[in-house]
């Protein structure tokens, strides 16, 4: 909303743990991102439209109000969502810009990956990795990576947030780790885990951390495109 | 005591077979959890008769084997635990949990990823909360310096639901990454085992399980009621005392290292109740043997049935438990 120069039209938001962008730090805080809002409190704020998960949009529009629900499935996905908010909210042109701004930062991220050695990338958040259909398996493979988890359940079981098997990740050996909600520096971490030592990516220091904001289905999954990019192929970006 | 002993004497040669069944069944089962996993290892390497390459040597010696170990560990103390537990209460539904410790240390796990502390703090704090639910359980049981098997056991069921209360709570205050997290936990799984970190649950398992194996004399006498136990000359109080420490710390060690892990405590000793009958100079350890055996073929499906993603053992214990012990209680019926 405020990247489509809405943020004069917002009244609250909902409190987050993970932290709230600095653009909305003054507004008041109504309930929080999990779980379900009071539809009471924001019924008091008169609002035109409540943009919410699926999952909480359904007591809302009982209570009357307009619902908009900013669940999304991939990259094009959250490029989809940005459209179709623009839409609703009567500044389709800007989201149409905004979108065109990422088509061509994601164009300049393809170009500067083209023709490199194709990495092989682990990524872990809560013990668990990322398999196809999610967005953080979008953005290893645009940046120019091969998605283990993705790779590896292709004909398997579909799931899109597995458990890799430790053995299996000793046996494919990824080029590239990263550890989304690490605690401390996520190498240290690496290195402490059972058989991780002896792992490529530990010992060529190559286990980065992931800032959330990049695989949270919001237009700064952009941003995390061009920061894997360069994790995976810094040659490339000097 | 003579009398007891004279009868249950006649039973001790089935439980000798049994006992060395369960031995055999534990020296198989660890031949073919070594042999088998998400990644082939080559079978003569296994043996010695060839060298194992660097990473197949680290998924053998970092990975498969402390997974194993610990599965050994942590079903042998469930079900000690359980059998323990089932036996003081003389309730056939009494678990390793069921003075509160799971919830309790649930909890302690929650606030640990709530409060985003480093990975060690999770064992740890899980182990101190679910002690710490069981011992105020007991203690509030207490009154007039006597604890009633009843009230024990209400008291038990009540602080497993105020724990379980303030485990919705942290699941409600919990943002989305601690909510995966705490999910996980309660799942229960052995994907993080180490040497390092079975360090932590490694003696509390084998203080519990070694007491509880000490104490199945006079557990033996408990089971036929505690005034027959008293006149048998048996301290009722300070016995009952010490075998719920044991079972308690068995628990609260396996817990805290690999979250709530669910039927083995209330199936394998049951399971091996109909086998041994119930003698607990037979029963504790073949429910330690059983506990063991079924632990690792659990994780073995665990770790291989999706390779090469894997569930948490939690899910299949229930899975396959469960129907197994249904299936026992109708041959059982008919026999």
């Amino acid at each position: 909303l405020c990247e489509l120069g809405a943020r004069d039209r917002l009244v609250a938001v909902a409190d987050s743990k993970s932290g709230l962008p600095e653009a909305v730090s003054g507004l008041p805080r109504v309930g929080r991102s999990m779980g379900q809002p009071s539809a009471e409190s924001i019924l008091a704020l008169n609002p035109d439209l409540v943009c919410c998960s699926a999952s909480q949009a359904e007591p809302l529009a009982r209570a009357g109000l307009r619902t908009f629900m900013v669940d999304a499935n991939g990259l094009e996905g959250v490029l989809d969502l940005t459209l179709r908010l623009g839409k609703t909210i009567g500044k389709a042109a800007e989201a149409e810009a905004l979108v065109a701004g990422f088509r061509r930062r994601m164009q300049v991220v393809a170009e500067r990956v083209k023709g490199a050695p194709e990495l092989l990338v682990y990524f872990e958040g809560q013990g668990k990795s990322r398999g196809q259909g999610t967005l953080t398996h979008d953005l290893i493979t645009l940046a120019g990576g091969r998605n283990l988890a993705g790779e590896q359940l292709a004909s398997g079981t579909g799931a899109s947030y597995p458990l890799i098997s430790t053995e299996v990740l000793i046996q494919r050996d990824p080029d590239i780790i990263i550890l989304d909600g690490s605690e401390g520096d996520p190498l240290t971490v690496a290195k402490a885990r059972p058989g991780w030592a002896k792992l490529k990516a530990v010992r060529t220091g190559r286990v980065y951390a992931s800032n959330i904001t990049y695989t949270d289905w919001t237009p700064q999954c952009i941003e995390g495109l061009e920061a894997f990019a360069r994790m995976f192929h810094p040659e490339r970006f000097t | 005591v003579n009398q007891v002993d004279a009868v249950l004497a006649q039973r001790s040669h089935r439980g000798h077979r049994v006992l060395f069944g369960l031995g055999i069944a534990l020296l198989m089962t660890v031949l073919v959890c070594t042999a088998l996993g998400a990644v082939r290892l080559p079978i003569q390497g296994l043996l010695g008769l060839d060298a194992l390459s660097s990473g197949h040597h680290t998924i053998l010696l970092d990975v498969r084997l402390p997974r194993m170990v610990l599965a050994a560990l942590v079903g042998a103390s469930l079900a000690t635990s359980g059998c323990a537990m089932q036996a003081i209460f003389r309730n056939p539904l009494a678990t390793p949990y069921v003075l509160g410790i799971a919830s309790g240390a649930s909890v302690g796990a929650s606030i640990s990823f709530l409060m985003g502390l480093a990975a060690f703090w999770v064992p740890i704090n899980a182990f101190a909360l679910g002690l710490g639910a069981a011992f105020l359980v007991y203690g509030l049981a207490r009154v007039q310096g006597r604890v009633a098997g009843d009230r024990l056991l209400l008291a038990g069921v009540a602080m497993g639901l105020f724990f379980s209360a303030l485990l919705s709570v942290a699941q409600y205050l919990a943002g989305e990454r601690e909510l995966r997290q705490i999910v996980f936990w309660l799942m229960g799984g052995l994907w993080n085992a180490s040497w390092e970190r079975m360090a932590y649950g490694l003696v509390p398992m084998a203080l519990g399980v070694a007491g509880l194996l000490s104490q199945a004399r006079v557990l033996n006498l408990l089971l036929l009621g505690e005034e027959q136990a008293l006149d048998a000359g048996l301290d009722v109080e300070p016995t009952r005392r010490r075998i719920v420490v044991f079972a308690t710390l068995a628990a609260a060690g396996a817990v805290s290292l690999t979250g709530v892990i669910g039927f083995v405590g209330l199936i394998v000793p049951h399971a091996l109740r109909f086998l041994t009958g119930p003698d607990h100079r037979t029963l504790l350890p073949a429910s330690a043997l059983g506990g063991a055996v079924f632990l690792l073929w659990a994780d073995l499906a665990a770790r291989t049935v999706i390779a090469p993603a894997e569930l948490p053992v939690g899910i299949l214990t229930g899975l396959c438990g469960a129907p197994f012990f249904l299936v026992l209680l109708r041959l059982r019926g008919r026999a």
